[in-house]
């Protein structure tokens, strides 16, 4: 079971009882899954929570996928509270284990348990999907074009498969040059607005457009998460083993 | 860019001769109730960990855990047990002390025994909690050194976790170092060996475990064995079955090693499950412990947890306690001892544990935690707001309820909390 494309090139998934897919929606997102590029990546992600009271809060990333971005360890290495707290994505990502450094236990992901927000974020442990594969896991529906911030996109509805993210649906807003995505809607199991991404300074990162900033605004409250692309590295080749439950344990 | 980033993580560790530093400092104000009246006690603790990658993925670990205790440190023991036990108490300390009312009062070999298991957070230490190389060979990862050895799918409780054991009322709080030599291999089915290093070398235990995913579900199985040093709390009632005890005995600093101690080989036998049924979390978690000096017993823990739309978390556990007793009318003052002390995880053979987590916007979250002895029905309710007041700064507050009758395992404690301060670096 795939989840969301990779945070950094992130696209939200929709759950609604639409489930006929029209020939353009599907092609803008076959577009979108060749744009994506996979590759064996290593990322340093900065970020910064706002919460509802103006309080910041700073974490940093490193986030590592494997070369069909099939997995992906994920490593908080700042601040000192988090710092080593890691998880664990296998299989297309659809099991997640975590590791906390202070029990030393790995500890596995329920599927209901990947809807928890990340550290206060407004990210939740499924938004850390699978890139390039969207369409083992959506249906798309074309609906229509759009503007945004003087960028002509296509705006389509994403639909999960069966066993697909918890989220009722997304609207996307899809870049036609490069093919990224530029704005998420999700959208919450009773079909109420939850959150939107917007995705900025978008980069040729090795030929796959790669957004640098990512902010997530919560539609219920005051409050947002920004992960900055700080650095990343692609077409790596990761020795050791370092997508393995011994590499997460032994850390 | 590549340097800012680098910039940002000097900036937030010390950087020792290329090791990495980080720690933590805690101060804890405890208020605690035993019978009906509440004490006082402050505590401060730092750990401090160093960690140096040697090359080729080799590294090294250690790890200091001070701690130093002010306000209510001596509390009796006494106050602990039911008052129908003070009279067995006395006669033993009448047998040990003869007429010297301070050690009747409070008898030495209690503290001592205490002391030894660290279940009463009094006493000021430093210890060294980490001393670690780790070495990734070909094929296997070798771990050498004083380490947290910890598994087990279960939340408060692990059977076969056979080495250490949890503190109940705060399962998630760091596991002590213990000596050991590791070695794992594997990748789709991984297996552990581990020696524990004891005092002597007939006392070491080892461990092996082997554990894999398939279907959705991890499993994993476990043998051990290990020497059990077991106290037996009433042997000394029983002079035709052993000499009664003597002070001429005692080994000077661990007195009760040679009063009460029972050396038992342990075996045991488990393994745990962990997977999800319709999107509820559930595992089981069980071990058969074949004893050569007393009966065999089985411990077992089975739980569930969800996450639910709204981001409340729920956790349930049911704890089978293979040594508790089904009738709290059977508890006996070994079953006391060995539980105060921590040989044992209670005395009842029925427990529940529920945990109630939920964030309060996006810097607290409250937890809401039950922890009850079916056996007996005594009940321990605990409320906890955790809330971030900066990047590395968390205050903790806690309220304590416990509910019971005075002969039952929970109801001899009162009402009590702590307000707590971590500081990360």
């Amino acid at each position: 079971m795939k989840r969301f494309p990779t945070i950094l090139l992130a696209l939200p998934a929709i759950l609604v009882t639409n489930t006929f897919a029209d020939e353009a929606g599907e092609k803008v997102l076959r577009q979108l899954d060749a744009a994506a590029r996979p590759s064996a990546t290593r990322s340093l992600v900065r970020q910064t929570i706002r919460t509802s009271g103006g309080a910041e809060r700073a974490f940093t990333l490193e986030i590592c996928t494997s070369a069909d971005e099939e997995e992906l360890l994920l490593v908080y290495t700042e601040p000192a509270r988090v710092k080593g707290v890691s998880f664990l994505m296998l299989n297309g990502r659809s099991d997640t284990w975590t590791f906390n450094p202070k029990t030393r236990r790995v500890r596995k992901l329920t599927s209901s348990t990947q809807k928890r927000r990340v550290n206060g974020s407004d990210f939740t442990y499924e938004d850390f999907g699978d890139a390039g594969k969207m369409g083992e896991d959506y249906s798309a529906d074309y609906d229509g074009e759009e503007t945004l911030e003087g960028e002509l996109c296509d705006r389509i509805v994403l639909v999960p498969k069966p066993g697909g993210p918890s989220y009722s649906k997304v609207i996307a807003w899809v870049g036609r040059e490069p093919r990224v995505v530029r704005r998420a809607d999700y959208y919450d199991e009773e079909g109420e607005e939850l959150k939107r991404l917007i995705a900025t300074d978008v980069r040729l990162v090795d030929g796959a457009p790669t957004p640098h900033d990512l902010l997530m605004k919560s539609l219920r409250g005051d409050r947002s998460t920004r992960m900055q692309l700080v650095e990343v590295e692609r077409n790596l080749e990761f020795n050791g083993g370092i997508f393995t439950l011994d590499h997460l344990q032994g850390r | 860019m590549r340097g800012a980033f680098r910039l940002i993580l000097l900036l937030n560790t010390t950087s020792v001769f290329c090791a990495e530093l980080s720690g933590e400092l805690e101060s804890t104000l405890l208020a605690f109730g035993v019978a009906d009246t509440i004490y006082w006690q402050q505590a401060a603790r730092a750990r401090t960990y160093l960690r140096q990658d040697l090359g080729g993925g080799a590294r090294v670990e250690l790890g200091l855990d001070a701690t130093t205790y002010s306000g209510k440190t001596s509390l009796r023991l006494l106050d602990l047990l039911p008052e129908s036990y003070e009279t067995a108490i006395d006669s033993l300390a009448t047998l040990l002390f003869g007429a010297d009312p301070r050690a009747r009062a409070d008898p030495p070999f209690l503290w001592a025994a205490a002391d030894a298991a660290g279940q009463l957070p009094s006493f000021n230490s430093i210890r060294l909690d980490r001393a670690l190389i780790v070495w990734p060979g070909p094929g296997f990862t070798a771990e050498v050194g004083r380490q947290p050895l910890t598994w087990g799918a279960g939340y408060a409780w692990n059977p076969t976790n056979v080495f250490d054991r949890k503190n109940l009322l705060e399962p998630t709080r760091m596991p002590r170092g213990l000596d050991a030599i590791r070695v794992r291999v594997g990748r789709r089915v991984r297996f552990e060996g581990v020696l524990r290093v004891d005092d002597r070398p007939e006392e070491s235990g080892a461990a092996l475990r082997a554990s894999t995913s398939a279907g959705g579900w991890d499993l994993s199985a476990i043998a051990a064995r290990q020497r059990w040093r077991r106290m037996d709390w009433e042997r000394w009632m029983e002079p035709e079955k052993d000499d009664p005890p003597s002070v001429v005995e005692w080994e000077a600093e661990r007195p009760y090693l040679v009063l009460f101690n029972e050396e038992v080989e342990r075996i045991t036998l488990g393994g745990d499950l962990r997977g999800e049924i319709r999107g509820v979390g559930c595992w089981v978690e069980a071990a058969w412990n074949r004893l050569d000096l007393g009966r065999d017993f089985w411990d077992l823990t089975a739980g569930v947890d969800h996450l639910f739309d709204w981001q409340t978390y729920l956790l349930a556990e049911y704890h089978l306690e293979g040594e508790g007793r089904r009738d709290p009318n059977d508890y006996s003052l070994n079953d006391w001892m060995k539980t105060l002390t921590g040989e044992r995880a209670g005395m009842g053979r029925h427990y529940g544990f529920v945990a109630l987590n939920h964030p309060i916007g996006e810097l607290s979250e409250l937890s809401l935690l039950a922890f009850a002895n079916l056996s007996d029905r005594s009940t321990w309710l605990e409320a906890q707001l955790e809330h971030s007041l900066a990047d590395d700064l968390v205050l903790a507050a806690a309220a304590d309820l416990p509910f019971g009758g005075e002969e039952d395992e929970l109801g001899r404690f009162g009402p009590g909390g702590f307000l707590r301060f971590e500081a990360f670096f």
